[in-house]
């Protein structure tokens, strides 16, 4: 029997506004991602993806600032002064920040195009992936493996492939299927790769089991059924792989905060 | 060039928190928020009972995994081994929280990280952290580890045992246990230092 005196207790340091920050960077990473292959392919729409790419960020940047406990300390332009290239969010804000310019010029369509691109590109890839290594960087937390490192890039790419589904971009019902498949599989390893790790990791199987499993099934065959909703009714196979991608990013976030199996 | 360091007796400490109250008033920690507290675990069965009372807090690593995430360049370590933080460039994003495996840094109410920083700056006047000062067993000793006659460094090297929390880790502690009450050691722990 294990009793506290003062035990500060921090085991839930992210709430919910933060799961919706995940789900909203996902939209911003992913739209930079598709601005950045419009704008080097020179897709005749560019300006619109770089519009609500920029938009995505801004609401994004908004989520961020209203749920820090330091709003109004106005700290946050810390992160631009310093130079830590070893933390995650540090990354993802320059990503999202650079993201965030160059779309700016893309949309109203000045400066030089090859900068543009680069920035873009750059730009993208980190705001993409820096949430997934945001969480894997946490050794110490077994729920937030390496596979997030792809896991969640991919939920990301996902989600704003399927808004663009939704909005009958040509090009977006091929990679919806592709996309839906591929974060199925990749959570399916990320389960597999908890239930035969070691003791620690399978105790965290055992947690995330009890405490939303079942949701987490239900969002890998939500994502597997996409390919099958395709043809047959679009709209539905836009909205399913939404719902599926942010809950199983929701669910990591959350449930994933725990750790001390076992010690 | 110091590395201060920290030893608790636990065959001496008899939970009693006096320790985690001096803190607090110490670092003027707004009610019901800690830096320091006290995990009091009884091991095994009736009549064959054991109780151990571990005051936690930051233990001050070698390999610290909450200062290369912070963002802002705010977490950092002294030249003399105190893992410290500058809260003026806190964001309160919680990526250091998160990367502690020991739980010991916790949200100000003031919107920024707080944990316990070996009271720097009583340190800085040569005196002892309050809660070395407090504890009315005497088993907490605090100094510097290069220095082979200071008290902890004595303290580590009379101990019958010495642990540190999840040493499989890599995070090397600066805060000791020494003389776990039980045969196996810390409880929940990963195995012995010496
Ligand atoms: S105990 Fe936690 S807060 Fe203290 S130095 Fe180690 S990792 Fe950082
Ligand atoms: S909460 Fe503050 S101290 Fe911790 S990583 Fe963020 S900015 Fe750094």
């Amino acid at each position: 029997m294990t009793e506290f005196y003062g035990l500060p207790s921090p085991q839930h340091f992210w709430h919910w506004p933060t799961l919706i920050h995940f789900a909203l960077v996902a939209l911003a990473g992913g739209a930079a991602v598709v601005t950045a292959v419009a704008h080097i392919t020179k897709h005749p729409k560019v300006r619109t993806y770089a519009l609500v790419t920029m938009v995505l960020i801004v609401l994004d940047l908004f989520t961020l600032w209203i749920e820090s406990p330091a709003r109004f300390r106005f700290t946050h332009v810390w992160i631009f002064l310093a130079f830590t290239p070893t933390a995650p969010i540090w990354l993802g804000a320059w990503g999202l920040t650079i993201s965030l310019v160059a779309s700016f010029f893309v949309w109203i369509g000045k400066g030089p195009r090859l900068l543009w691109s680069a920035a873009l590109v750059v730009g993208s890839l980190l705001a993409l992936v820096y949430p997934g290594l945001a969480l894997a960087v946490n050794v110490n937390r077994p729920l937030w493996t390496p596979v997030l490192l792809v896991l969640f890039p991919l939920t990301g790419m996902l989600t704003v492939v399927a808004i663009a589904a939704l909005f009958r971009q040509a090009w977006a019902p091929r990679w919806l299927t592709v996309l839906s498949l591929a974060s199925a599989v990749m959570g399916v390893v990320y389960l597999f790769a908890l239930a035969t790790g070691a003791a620690e990791a399978r105790q965290a199987y055992a947690y995330l089991w009890s405490h939303g499993g079942p949701w987490f099934v239900v969002a890998l065959v939500l994502l597997a059924a996409v390919p099958a909703l395709v043809r047959r009714a679009p709209i539905a196979a836009a909205l399913v792989p939404i719902v599926g991608a942010t809950l199983i990013r929701s669910l990591i976030v959350e449930i994933g905060q725990v750790q001390h199996f076992g010690f | 060039m110091s590395r201060y360091a920290m030893a608790i007796d636990l065959k001496a400490c008899v939970g009693c928190a006096a320790c985690s109250v001096a803190c607090s008033v110490e670092n003027e920690m707004p009610v019901g928020t800690h830096r320091l507290w006290i995990r009091n675990t009884t091991i095994g069965t009736f009549p064959d009972l054991v109780v151990e009372h571990r005051p936690e807090a930051c233990l001050h690593c070698e390999n610290p995994p909450c200062v290369p995430v912070c963002p802002t360049g705010c977490c950092f370590v002294t030249a003399d081994g105190i893992v410290d933080l500058d809260v003026k460039r806190c964001i309160g994003c919680s990526a250091c929280i998160a990367a502690c495996p020991y739980d010991a840094r916790s949200m100000h109410p003031a919107g920024y990280v707080t944990k316990c920083d070996f009271c720097k700056h009583r340190v800085a006047d040569g005196r002892a952290p309050a809660c070395v000062e407090t504890c009315p067993t005497l088993c907490r000793t605090f100094g510097d580890l290069m220095d082979p006659q200071s008290e902890v460094s004595i303290a580590i090297r009379q101990a019958r045992r010495v642990d540190v929390l999840r040493p499989g880790l890599g995070t090397g502690p600066n805060l000791y246990y020494l003389n776990a009450p039980a045969k196996f050691g810390l409880v929940g722990g990963e195995g012995s230092r010496s």
